[in-house]
């Protein structure tokens, strides 16, 4: 009966080292944290990344924190004016402007749903008049 | 002869787990190996510090993966890399590539913004509107500036050099008010012509060569 526990406990400590050797093993081999995206609608990606700030460790959340509404695509998809919601009221809800930069969308005006005429200036044609004609430039 | 049967029992058991979780063990390995041989590695910095690193892809979500610096692993494709850092946004993409590693740089100070007026600044536009404009005239006219160099820092006028021209007043011509006015160093000769409370146009000459620059007529 005592060499069966004996038995039993050394089974029992080479289960263990092989869990132990095969984490250590798992790690070396991975080597890092292994990021697994999940499918969402277009643009969510880009516009959760527009709302991090500083060294935020979280992003909001489509369907959660945020929703989109009427994008409109400008300039060969360079530009897109989408309309941002918040679902916990977090915010106001407006427009953001997107530009396509080094290939990715990034934020460049808002949110918001008042911007300066002056941009009439600097944005493109088709941008500018959109935002005019749905009431966002003001002088 | 129970005895020897509860011991059979035992060690059935004790064999079955041992295989189980051995099996377990193989299995952390053997998906270990395919995870490193089917995924590429993404090594990413910020130029800035206290800068928060996110990824996304078109379709899909976005998520942190780290402050500064970051490395990861991630199914081959191209992914939009992110970082936000003293009121400014970055992006780049990145082509992951299997069993390969990519070397990203996010720096905040190549980041693409658009100049708006507001972050002009506008230095003794007050005598001018003490000279007769209204207010609103006074944004047209600032907005007439911005158009001839949106990027300008700092727009200044010489407040010795402001002089309202002779006006008839039976006349329906516009006023007009003649000043120098430095854009970022430069050295222009300004004339805002003006009518009512809402008109105003600008006319800009460059002092050295004499020609016109600007003219929103």
């Amino acid at each position: 009966m005592v060499m069966q526990t004996r038995q039993y406990i050394k089974l029992t400590i080479v289960l263990v080292a092989a869990v132990i050797i095969a984490f250590i093993a798992r790690s070396v081999i991975v080597g890092h944290p292994v990021i697994s995206l999940e499918p969402a609608p277009a643009l969510t990606g880009s516009v959760a990344q527009s709302f991090s700030i500083g060294d935020s460790k979280t992003l909001p959340v489509y369907g959660t924190d945020f929703t989109l509404k009427n994008a409109h695509y400008f300039e060969n998809k360079q530009w897109v004016v989408v309309m941002v919601n918040s679902v916990k009221h977090d915010f106001d809800p407006g427009v953001l402007v997107m530009k396509k930069v080094n290939g990715a969308y990034q934020a460049v005006l808002g949110p918001g749903s008042q911007f300066s005429d002056s941009y009439r200036v600097t944005l493109p044609n088709s941008v500018s008049r959109y935002l005019g004609e749905s009431g966002y430039l003001h002088g | 002869m129970d005895n020897t049967g509860s011991r059979s029992t035992l060690r059935l058991i004790a064999v079955l787990i041992s295989a189980v979780i051995l099996a377990w063990c193989v299995y952390l390995i053997v998906s270990a190996v395919i995870t490193s041989k089917t995924t590429g590695i993404l090594v990413v910095k910020s130029v800035q510090p206290k800068a928060s690193i996110s990824i996304s892809q078109p379709g899909h979500g976005a998520q942190f993966i780290g402050v500064d610096n970051a490395t990861v692993r991630l199914k081959p494709g191209v992914y939009n890399l992110a970082t936000y850092v003293n009121g400014k946004e970055t992006v780049t993409t990145a082509n992951i590539k299997k069993g390969q590693t990519t070397n990203a740089t996010l720096d905040v100070e190549r980041s693409f913004t658009i100049p708006s007026v507001d972050d002009v600044e506008f230095q003794n536009f007050n005598f001018i509107l003490n000279s007769g404009i209204s207010s609103e005239q006074m944004s047209g006219l600032k907005l007439d500036f911005f158009r001839y160099k949106p990027s300008a820092k700092v727009i200044a006028v010489d407040s010795g050099s402001i002089a309202q021209q002779p006006h008839n007043p039976d006349s329906t011509d516009p006023f007009r008010l003649d000043f120098r006015v430095s854009v970022d160093g430069k050295i222009l000769k300004a004339e805002a012509s003006y009518a009512g409370i809402t008109d105003i146009s600008l006319k800009l000459t460059d002092q050295g060569s004499g020609k016109v620059v600007l003219s929103t007529n």
